[in-house]
């Protein structure tokens, strides 16, 4: 099957996609921020139906909304009071905006449902090598910024009073979460973000003991979603988000339950 | 040898003052306890020591420039979610460099933090199983990982049995002994304060008394402050 150009594409994209997200993951649910995580999904929704309208690749109209909505929220944050309502409202706009610019962009409902559920099957060269860039670039920050952004995320209270630069840091980690959100939509679809995102990373908290063994089984559990995801829809025809979805969910739950177990 | 000096402090709270003209002074190598009630604004007076907000009246001075000061929260983030073990706990202050891995001096440093804080046996144990005490060590030495020249602790013996809190305080005078280290401890624990302060600075009744701590005779001071 990797005679194909389209499966070496899916299976280069799908795995760097699932370093990236799971990486990102981590620190995300230690932040306690998949709330926002799923917010940042539905305004790439909306970005991406922009960037059709526009006529540019959905890539670029996801990755201009979630950057400046990643931006626009740190600020809200900064506010903190009725966090989560705000957040509410700007996912029901940016949902909303999603609808009106696919109908006005007069393109088909498989537009629609490639940005939704990810249509990592039909990239163009040019898609997977703005892929592998915009990874690479988040990778290289994350590696770069680890030791405060660890701080950070798994504790904030003395992280605020030690870390330099703090507001600083957060947008960058929120520019970051931006990008990953959009560069992972390629394969699992804006709607599905959360399975390449959190779950393999909330998982990943049940078993490891340090942030790092933390990263290794959420970019495991990455892995074994999207690898078994592509296989099986490539000998099943069905949609690779669907099985990637499935894995993912199943080894959440066993790992509850496991951990569970064992308490 | 004066670390930090405040003079005519002064703080308010929703535009009442919570105190005002308070004058204290903390003296390197001392354990300056402060003492008060809850709500009289100690925390408060922490917060500006470390910045967080400004006074409304007086001054705090560092006598130095550049000192490394450690806090120690009250309260902390539920550590139970996603429970790491005590060495990576203490790690995470290593905060600053943009190498991931550890360099072979803070191997070393960490190594000894954890001994001087009685951790080395139980480094690699998962913090939420860690007894009140041990966690309360843990969260010292995360702080002593910054090798600081001031810590400020918040209630840190508070909710722990008599052996854990007397294990703390040992453990703080001993690596105290060894390194140049001030210390602001909030505290209600009349024993501890009886046992450890070198000066208190009380805070009552919208003003502040500052003293060198006589230690036997000093009971009722901490009579009043325990009543609370």
């Amino acid at each position: 099957m990797f005679s194909y150009s389209f499966m070496q594409q899916a299976w280069l994209v799908g795995t760097l996609i699932a370093i990236v997200a799971a990486s990102m993951g981590v620190f995300v649910v230690a932040k306690q921020m998949a709330f926002f995580g799923h917010v940042l999904s539905e305004i790439g929704f909306a970005g991406a139906a922009f960037g059709l309208f526009m006529g540019w690749s959905p890539l670029w109209g996801m990755l201009f909304f979630t950057l400046a909505s990643a931006l626009g929220i740190g600020q809200l944050n900064q506010i903190e009071q009725q966090k989560e309502a705000s957040i509410s409202a700007v996912s029901a706009v940016a949902i909303g905006l999603g609808v009106a610019f696919l109908a006005l962009s007069g393109k088909s409902s498989s537009a629609a449902t490639g940005i939704l559920f990810g249509s990592i099957f039909s990239l163009s060269w040019s898609n997977v090598w703005q892929v592998v860039l915009l990874a690479g670039i988040v990778l290289f920050i994350l590696l770069g910024l680890y030791r405060p952004l660890r701080h950070l995320a798994f504790d904030a209270q003395t992280a605020k009073y030690n870390v330099k630069h703090v507001v600083l840091l957060e947008s960058i980690f929120l520019m970051l979460m931006a990008t990953t959100v959009a560069v992972s939509a390629q394969v699992v679809g804006s709607l599905l973000i959360f399975i390449l995102l959190i779950l393999p990373a909330s998982a990943a908290l049940q078993w490891g003991r340090t942030v790092v063994s933390m990263l290794c089984w959420a970019i495991l559990f990455a892995l074994l979603g999207v690898w078994g995801g592509l296989l099986l829809a490539y000998w099943s025809n069905l949609p690779v988000s669907f099985f990637i979805a499935l894995i993912e969910a199943g080894i959440y739950f066993v790992s509850l339950q496991v951990k569970a177990a064992s308490f | 040898m004066i670390i930090l000096k405040g003079t005519n402090i002064g703080i308010q709270a929703n535009g009442r003052w919570l105190y005002q003209a308070v004058n204290f002074q903390l003296e390197q190598q001392h354990i300056l306890a402060l003492l008060g009630e809850n709500g009289v604004g100690k925390t408060t007076l922490i917060q500006t020591m470390m910045g967080e907000r400004t006074l409304d009246q007086g001054s705090l001075t560092w006598e130095q420039a550049g000192l490394q000061i450690a806090y120690v929260p009250q309260y902390r983030n539920d550590v139970n979610q996603f429970p790491l073990t005590i060495t990576e706990y203490v790690k995470l202050n290593f905060d600053t460099g943009w190498q991931p891995w550890l360099t072979q001096g803070e191997q070393a440093w960490l190594k000894q933090v954890l001994a001087a804080t009685a951790l080395t046996e139980l480094a690699h144990q998962r913090i939420d199983q860690a007894s009140g005490g041990e966690r309360q060590r843990a969260y010292l030495a995360q702080a002593l990982v910054k090798k600081p020249d001031v810590l400020i602790l918040d209630e840190a013996t508070a909710n722990l049995d008599a052996a854990a809190k007397f294990q703390f305080m040992d453990v703080l005078q001993q690596y105290q002994k060894k390194h140049t280290l001030s210390i602001i401890m909030v505290s209600h624990d009349a024993e501890i304060v009886d046992r450890y302060a070198d000066d208190y600075l009380l805070i009552q009744h919208h003003q502040g008394r500052f003293g060198h701590y006589q230690h036997q005779t000093q009971h009722p001071l901490l009579a009043e402050v325990e009543n609370v």
